[in-house]
Parts: C-alpha cells; structure tokens; sequence
C-alpha cells in the first residue's frame, strides 16, 4: 500500500519536501495542507512586486498544475486543528481527517500583532498582505503630496521591508523603534550606527525607545502619539517579530520550546512526526546547540533534508545559512549564528564610517557573523565556520 | 549539452542558496551579487551570464539551485534559445 505522507504547511520548507518526496516515491499519497488560498509564492519576492521590480505573477514558484502533475494534493484555505499521534491522523478545519504514516510541520513562524487592528495598519508576511499593501499606498499616493507620510513601528527585516517600500514611492517615513537601533538586540552599537547614519542620510526620521504609543482618532488610521506628540501618516507598517505558539502541536504533546523541538535529523520527540522551515528548533549541527532561525535558505535545504529522512534514508541537517537585505542600497548579511546572548565573545571586526563586519565566536571557534555594508570577506568567513574554525583575523 | 545560464544582479539578493546547491556554477562577488562560473572557473572574469558545457547530472543540480532561488533570479536557456527555467 502507498505510504501517506502529510504536510501541515505549504510554505518553501514544505513545498521542496513534497518535491522531493516525490522524487523519491512515485507511488507515495502526498497531501500538503496550507491557511493561505495560493500556491507556492516566495515571501522574498513580496517586495520586489511592491517595489514593481517584477510583475506579481513572478512571485508564484508554483502554478496548481503543478501540484496535479505530480500527484500532490494541495488543501488551500485549510488549517490543520489537531494531531491524534496515537492513531496517526489529522483533524482539519474542514472536518476532515486524514490519516499519515509520515507527517511534516512546516506552518512557518506567526506574526506578532500589536493590539490595535484598524484600517491602515498593515504587516507583511504573506501575499495578501503584500496586496494589502499595494493599496494602502495608492491610496496615500492620491493624497496631496505634501500630506504624504509612512510610519513602521520595529526595527528587524520587516520594519526594513517597509522602509523599501516607502523609499520606492518617495513616500516620507518615520520608524519608530522598540530598542536603540536596528535589531537592537543583535547589533552591536557600531553597526547600530552605520545603519542609522545611512538610513537617516536617506531621509528616514528615527525614532528610538517606543515601547508604546497611541492613535490619533477612533476610525482608520491617521497617526500615532508618541510621548504626547502627534505625528501623522496614512498607514503603519508593523514589523515586531515572529513567534511559533502552533497551539494544535503543543495539544498534541509535541514538544516544544521555541519552536518545535527536534534533533539534528529534524525528527521531532513524537515517533513519525517531523518539522522544518520557521517553526523548528533543531539541534544545528555548524552552531553546536539547539536554535531557531527564519530564512529561506535554511528551510529550502531542511525541507530537501527531511524528505531524505521521511522516505527511510535518514539525513543529518548540516549547513550554514545566511539571510540578506539591504537597507536603502547598504548590503546587511547574517550568517550562521548570531544570537549574541548565545555567545563567548562578539568581535567587532571591522568598524569603519560606512561599514561594520561582527564576528560571533564560542568555544574557541566562528560560529557566526553579520555584515553591514562591505561583503567582502563573507566567502572566507563563511568557510571558516563551516570548517568549525575561528576565524583569522 | 550547452545551456546559457543568466542571473539578473537587480533580483538577486545574495541570498546565496544556489551557491550553497551548486558551488561549481555560481559564486558571490564582493557587490553580493551572484555571478556564473564555468566548473569552478571564472574565465573572463566575473560576468552574470555563461554558455556552459553540462552534463544531463550537472542540469539536475543546476536546476536545483535556480528552483532554489527566492527571487528567481536564475534564467537558464537551452541551445535553441527557450528558457527552461523558471517555466513560463
């Protein structure tokens, strides 16, 4: 009998597994169960659509004929309400229960919202908020120039999402920022710095230490107080981080930590239950202890990796990943690990005007880095962490 | 086989997955950019289009690397000029 194989998920991590599953068995039931109507779409390409570098349709990696060419059922809309691990079936909201042999939890981190949800405030994750977006802007873009006004609320990879998108539509911004600086926890003063001068040099207002503030009006968005001081805008980007309450799998006694706990072969701690992509936290191999890290390339190689394992042929995940943006045209790249309350020691080891390269080291070896600006040794300090060693400086 | 392979620098965010995939074709410049090799060989210099020699194996892994991409920044051609990935 044909194995069952079902994917909670239907993001990179889970997509490339269901490929590469079937890849491995023809003959192999594949259902992917997704909360979003669309096919495969890269989150990476949102802003490059926003930014009209490419047509929204080149978003899509997937067309459906793709899913029915390779016999892969695809359940848009559906989200995934409990686990039975015992008998080995999932409950979807559509009532339906499937059961599995193998089963993959990749649904990816959840938004941090803020309390408020009126018209004008938008995130940005997913394709209907990328949708959302577009006209949101249009709308402020009808609005006589001299009114126009953005304001992002954080200071991490989406808070910059939005600054693009702003800078794009000559739309003047304000960001307001939990912390000190960009990614406020990670960086360090000088690279904290670097960015601010460029973005400020950009035109950007900063605003720093907003731990809260309130609205202008009871209607659609028109501008925050901060410290009693009104600043006005048509639309707030939010962008304060990612969490994994996932409560179907903590229901189902999985465990799990911050994210779904699994060791280095992405198994998880219940018996053919499986995770990749955001949501795990995996025993990583390069960094030496258990982490969680959101990029596309981690969950592109995790969901290639766990096939391998699911289909009997059991695969160690081993890679150093790496994330890039850019923040108005300077190059910010991190690789490996970068948690710096996971760290012995973080080297500044280039600290000049425009540029700054940190280096994240424990147990006598370079275990991550970041770069703000010049990439230049980023080949070499890659290679140094993967050979586990530290790096010549 | 011959197969033109192009990255567009403008998509490509140095995300480097398909370097990670396939080391021998693709390779990162100082600008963060991903530029083409020819099996490990630059001849050249550094451009962002090859026509390349490749087995039916090495496709397999290119092709890999350019379904890898989050911004689809790798075309890839076959010698009649049709652009096999990404599908049209």
């Amino acid at each position: 009998m044909a194995k069952q194989f079902v994917i909670i998920g239907g993001g990179i991590a889970g997509t490339t597994a269901a490929d590469q599953i079937r890849k491995i068995d023809a003959d192999a039931s594949i259902t992917i169960i997704d909360e979003e109507f669309h096919p495969l779409y890269s989150r990476i390409l949102l802003v490059h659509y926003l930014e009209e570098k490419v047509p929204r349709e080149r978003v899509f990696m997937k067309k459906l004929e793709w899913y029915t060419k390779n016999n892969i059922e695809l359940m848009s809309g559906v989200i995934a309400k409990a686990i039975d691990t015992k008998n080995k079936f999932v409950t979807t909201s559509d009532d339906r229960e499937l059961p599995y042999d193998e089963l993959l939890i990749t649904t990816g981190g959840e938004l941090r919202m803020i309390e408020d949800d009126r018209r004008g405030i938008a995130y940005f994750r997913s394709m209907d908020d990328a949708d959302y977006i577009l006209k949101l802007v249009n709308e402020l873009r009808a609005q006589p120039k001299k009114d126009w006004h953005g304001l992002i609320y954080g200071g991490g990879f989406i808070a910059i999402e939005f600054i693009k998108i702003f800078d794009h539509y000559n739309i003047p911004m304000t960001i307001m920022m939990r912390g000190d600086g960009f990614w406020s926890r990670v960086l360090s003063d000088h690279s904290k710095k670097v960015l601010a001068d460029h973005a400020k040099a950009g035109g950007v207002t900063i605003i720093n230490g907003v731990k809260e503030f309130d609205f202008i009006g009871e209607g659609d968005f028109e501008g925050v107080v901060v410290d009693g001081k009104e600043i006005k805008g048509q639309m707030l980007g939010v962008g304060i981080g990612m969490q994994s309450k996932a409560a179907f799998v903590r229901e189902a006694g999985i465990e799990m930590d911050q994210g779904i706990v699994a060791n280095s072969f992405l198994e998880t701690s219940t018996d053919n239950v499986y995770t990749a992509g955001d949501i795990a936290q995996y025993e990583d191999v390069s960094a030496g202890r258990s982490m969680v890290a959101g990029n596309w390339m981690k969950a592109v190689m995790q969901g290639r990796v766990v096939a391998q394992t699911m289909t009997g042929t059991r695969t160690e995940f081993e890679l150093v990943s790496s994330y890039s943006t850019h923040l108005m045209g300077k190059e910010i790249v991190f690789i490996g690990d970068t948690d710096r309350s996971a760290a012995d020691k973080v080297v500044q080891h280039v600290a000049e005007a425009g540029d700054s390269v940190e280096l994240f080291e424990r147990d006598g070896r370079t275990v991550g880095a970041l770069f703000i600006g010049s990439v230049k040794e980023r080949q070499a300090i890659t290679n140094a962490i993967k050979k586990s060693e530290i790096y010549a400086r | 086989m011959k197969l033109t392979i192009k990255v567009d620098p403008d998509l490509c965010i140095g995300a480097a997955s398909c370097v990670t995939i396939d080391p021998a074709t693709f390779l990162l410049n100082e600008e963060n950019k991903v530029y083409v090799l020819d099996h490990g060989e630059a001849p050249g210099g550094q451009v962002y289009e090859r026509v390349i020699e490749m087995t039916e194996d090495e496709k397999e892994t290119l092709i890999l690397s350019a379904q890898s991409c989050p911004t689809l920044a790798i075309f890839i051609y076959d010698e009649a000029g049709e652009q096999i990935y990404p599908d049209m």
